[in-house]
């Protein structure tokens, strides 16, 4: 075989499966659009049955007949529609209707899957309609991290104490989705996620800069004592965690502690204590912030010349008495502060 | 020996150096195909029925500022802010930086936002031209807008990058449409993968579509030439050549037109630099070689969903200019990381994907010249075998048809925004055309660009656009609607 053969081979075979390729195409492209109709069609039919059973009507004889034929995909599709709407009650009459049809048991049986995809649909599906504890521990037990992720999921919708328990060693997972998603459930369920992480904290259990972080989400009196401790004798994120938390609660307890935290080693807590203040508006604090005008951290400068803007009038005093004094720092941030405060009053600030 | 013996031997000589160049190249492609067929499958099934909606009530979501420089875009700035005001992402912050704007669009913004001045203390944590005024909006309490003097595209982004807030930082070209839900796809790697300091999206040519509100209305492929190649160039850029080295780890490219990065590994890295035409494609090579460098992950990721659209030259003159302008930022940015190449240091980024970009993307244009005069030198001096000639061509030319057409495929069976027949058919056919001419045409203008970048010369060329055709609808009663 010359090479010219051998190209003209290779080139005659190009042309045929680039012909192959084009008809594939456009046979796949028109067999889309007819099963995209389909499904559109089945997927309407099934949101109007979903929608009068979320209503309240009772799972009649045509809707098992309609709702069976429909697939896995389908009803968990069209539920995962109306669902992400609704809440309580109206929920809960979805997801007993999608046991009755038998879809929990079908995506209870695709959790043994050795597929993760499959597995990962089936936690999908179970997050639509609600997964009991074994589910959820199984979920939880899982090795693909989205699989995991989808049981936080679940437990912010069921928002049960023991269920959301579990999330709180997912708040550690090395993948970070699971991490994420265990963060934004406990968000999403202060009232049941605030009495456990104060549990977690007061017991020193789990990553207590991770536990405060989310804790400042959800302001409440329960972390106080824990923010108090660990704002004085834990490493350094720990300590701006604890600080976000004791700026949310308030209070003179609080301001008094983060008054002093003012003074940390730290430079960003430091720049955290001083923002915290400003943010609390404490003009009791404008001769501490004054003094940390002269910082030598730029960063707490910035934060602390920012929070003293905040302050209202003691704070422009305090802008005014650092811009006149003799050390070049601070009187350097106070003017640029003072300046800039002036501009936009000039120029028409209300 | 005679001179023309001489002349036949350099000319076989060269054209089987070209066929080397050739087969290994395109044994690359196949590699990128294959590993972004792979990469796709993995990704449909990742977000196969998980609801995005989430995201958007969710308070544990990294908050993301947009950084809009703008530039004497009075006439078009209040529909280009409305529509990112209007883009789905909980914790949002829109950053316009005014670059010394010789028209009216601080003006035009404080009418329209109901602006007014901020006593705002920016860090200089990147140097800077000076500010002149912060403003916030009364409107919209998430909309700032900084009036500095004029610097350029990249001294704005830096002072975008001072005066954000948020965690992330989004850095869009104003003339962007961008889809209502992007931040919700473009966050994703973000929160999937630790050491993600940068990722990407597919932006996708809106020639020839019908626009509302600063949105797709109708996706429709072009009808003109330049504009329906375009179209299949960028398919094939984004959708085989980005998502095949997302799965090998080598990302180097993140469009200027839409970029989403962790600010803080920005800042630290310096933000952007002022003197080069590729400051998009600079930041990330440095952003990766920090990383490498400080022993940290750098990872660059890109999602392939379809997240912004772009409107593309219709005119060769502009055309020319911006292929131009590419390939001087390419060859700056690799020279620039010159010690990159080939250095064990960096591991993959040093020992593949650097050169890979050297010696495929920046030298492609001299092989493929030096191909097509040795070709047409030898047809005249009689020392090329026609019949061979002729099959190596078609050899060529089928491969890397069925290259695109692949990428067509990978559309079709993933996003699949052609929605109608027609569209499909109308892609295959610029598909086949794309080779004849318009390609040899890329190759005379990079060298063009490769020619000016050893001249030292970087000024950016004027773009001109003609507009997305903004789709009619009837006004509300008593009220207008706002077209883009």
């Amino acid at each position: 075989v010359t090479a010219t053969q051998f190209v003209a081979a290779v080139v005659r075979t190009e042309v045929i499966a680039a012909l192959l390729i084009v008809l594939g195409l456009v046979q796949f492209g028109i067999a889309r659009r007819a099963r995209l109709r389909k499904r559109t069609r089945t997927r309407n039919d099934l949101a109007a049955r979903f929608t009068r059973i979320a209503a309240g009507d009772a799972l009649s004889a045509a809707d098992r007949v309609a709702l069976a034929s429909a697939g896995t995909r389908n009803l968990t599709a069209s539920l995962a529609q109306i669902a992400r709407s609704v809440d309580g009650a109206t929920r809960q009459r979805l997801s007993e209707a999608a046991r009755e049809l038998g879809v929990a048991e079908a995506a209870s049986r695709e959790l043994d899957s050795s597929r993760w995809w499959i597995r990962l649909g089936a936690a999908r599906c179970l997050s639509t309609i609600g997964a009991d504890s074994e589910q959820l521990r199984r979920l939880i037990a899982d090795p693909e991290p989205f699989v995991r992720a989808e049981a936080a999921v679940c437990v912010a919708f069921a928002s049960s104490r023991d269920d959301a328990a579990l999330l709180l060693p997912m708040l550690t997972d090395p993948a970070p989705v699971c991490r994420f998603a265990a963060r934004d459930a406990l968000m999403r369920i202060p009232g049941v996620a605030a009495p456990i992480i104060a549990d977690a904290l007061a017991r020193n259990e789990g990553d207590i800069a991770v536990l405060l972080t989310v804790a400042a989400t959800m302001p409440s009196h329960q972390f106080q004592a824990a923010a108090l401790q660990h704002s004085s004798d834990a490493p350094g994120d720990t300590r701006c965690a604890a600080v976000a938390v004791l700026r949310g609660i308030g209070g003179p307890a609080c301001i008094a502690r983060l008054r002093a935290m003012l003074l940390d080693d730290d430079a960003s807590v430091r720049c955290a204590a001083a923002d915290a203040l400003g943010t609390l508006a404490d003009w009791r604090s404008a001769f501490a912030l004054r003094r940390l005008l002269g910082d030598a951290s730029s960063d707490v400068r910035l934060q602390a010349a920012r929070a003293l803007q905040r302050l209202g009038a003691p704070g422009v005093l305090m802008l005014r008495d650092a811009a006149a004094a003799a050390e070049a720092l601070p009187a350097a941030i106070a003017q640029q502060a003072l300046d800039i405060m002036m501009l936009a009053s000039a120029n028409g600030t209300p | 020996v005679s001179i023309g013996h001489l002349v036949d031997v350099v000319l076989v000589q060269a054209e089987w150096a070209v066929l080397a160049y050739f087969v290994l190249v395109n044994s690359f492609y196949a590699v990128l195909l294959v590993s972004a067929g792979l990469e796709l499958r993995d990704y449909l099934r990742r977000i196969r029925g998980a609801p995005r909606w989430r995201l958007l009530g969710s308070a544990a979501a990294p908050g993301i500022s947009i950084l809009a420089p703008a530039y004497d875009e009075a006439a078009t700035i209040e529909a280009s802010i409305r529509s990112l005001l209007s883009i789905y992402y909980p914790s949002l912050e829109v950053v316009v930086i005014n670059d010394g704007s010789r028209d009216e669009t601080v003006e035009v913004l404080r009418r329209c936002f109901d602006l007014v001045p901020v006593a705002s203390l920016v860090e200089s944590t990147i140097a800077t031209r000076p500010i002149r005024q912060v403003y916030r909006s009364r409107a919209h309490s998430n909309l700032l807008v900084v009036d500095k003097e004029n610097g350029g595209k990249a001294d704005a982004l830096n002072v975008g990058l001072n005066v954000a807030t948020k965690e992330l930082v989004c850095a869009i070209d104003a003339d962007t449409l961008i889809e209502a839900d992007a931040l919700q796809r473009m966050v994703q790697p973000f929160l999937e993968q630790d050491g993600v300091v940068a990722a990407g999206g597919t932006v996708r040519v809106v020639n020839g579509s019908t626009a509302l509100g600063g949105r797709i209305r109708e996706l429709r492929a072009p009808t003109h030439f330049l504009p329906g190649v375009q179209v299949i160039e960028y398919l094939r850029a984004y959708l085989f050549g980005r998502l095949g080295w997302n799965r090998l780890g080598g990302n180097l490219i993140i469009s200027g037109a839409f970029g989403l990065f962790r600010r803080d590994a920005v800042a630290a890295a310096g933000g952007y630099v002022h003197d080069t035409v590729g400051e998009d494609i600079e930041l990330v090579v440095r952003l990766r070689r920090r990383g490498v460098e400080n022993g940290t992950a750098s990872r660059v990721a890109f999602v392939p969903d379809p997240v912004a659209w772009t409107e593309v030259p219709e005119s060769i003159r502009v055309l020319s200019r911006q292929r131009d302008r590419w390939h001087r930022g390419l060859a700056d940015v690799m020279w620039r990381h010159r010690s990159l190449v080939f250095n064990p240091k960096y591991g993959a980024l040093g020992l593949v994907v650097i050169p890979y970009f050297v010696f495929v993307e920046l030298i492609a244009p001299i092989v493929e010249a030096l191909g097509i005069v040795a070709s047409i030198a030898g047809f005249f001096l009689g020392a090329i075998n026609y019949h061979f000639a002729l099959l190596f061509f078609l050899l060529a030319y089928g491969y890397g048809l069925i290259l695109t057409f692949c990428t067509l495929v990978l559309e079709e069976v993933s996003f699949h925004r052609y929605g109608r027949l027609r569209d499909q058919l109308t892609l295959v056919g610029w598909a086949v055309l794309e080779n004849l001419g318009y390609r040899q045409c890329t190759v005379v203008w990079r060298l063009h660009g490769l020619v000016k970048y050893l001249r030292g010369r970087k000024d950016w060329g004027a773009m001109e656009r003609r507009g997305v055709q903004v789709a009619q609808v009837p006004p509300p009663p008593g009220g207008s609607v706002a077209g883009d």
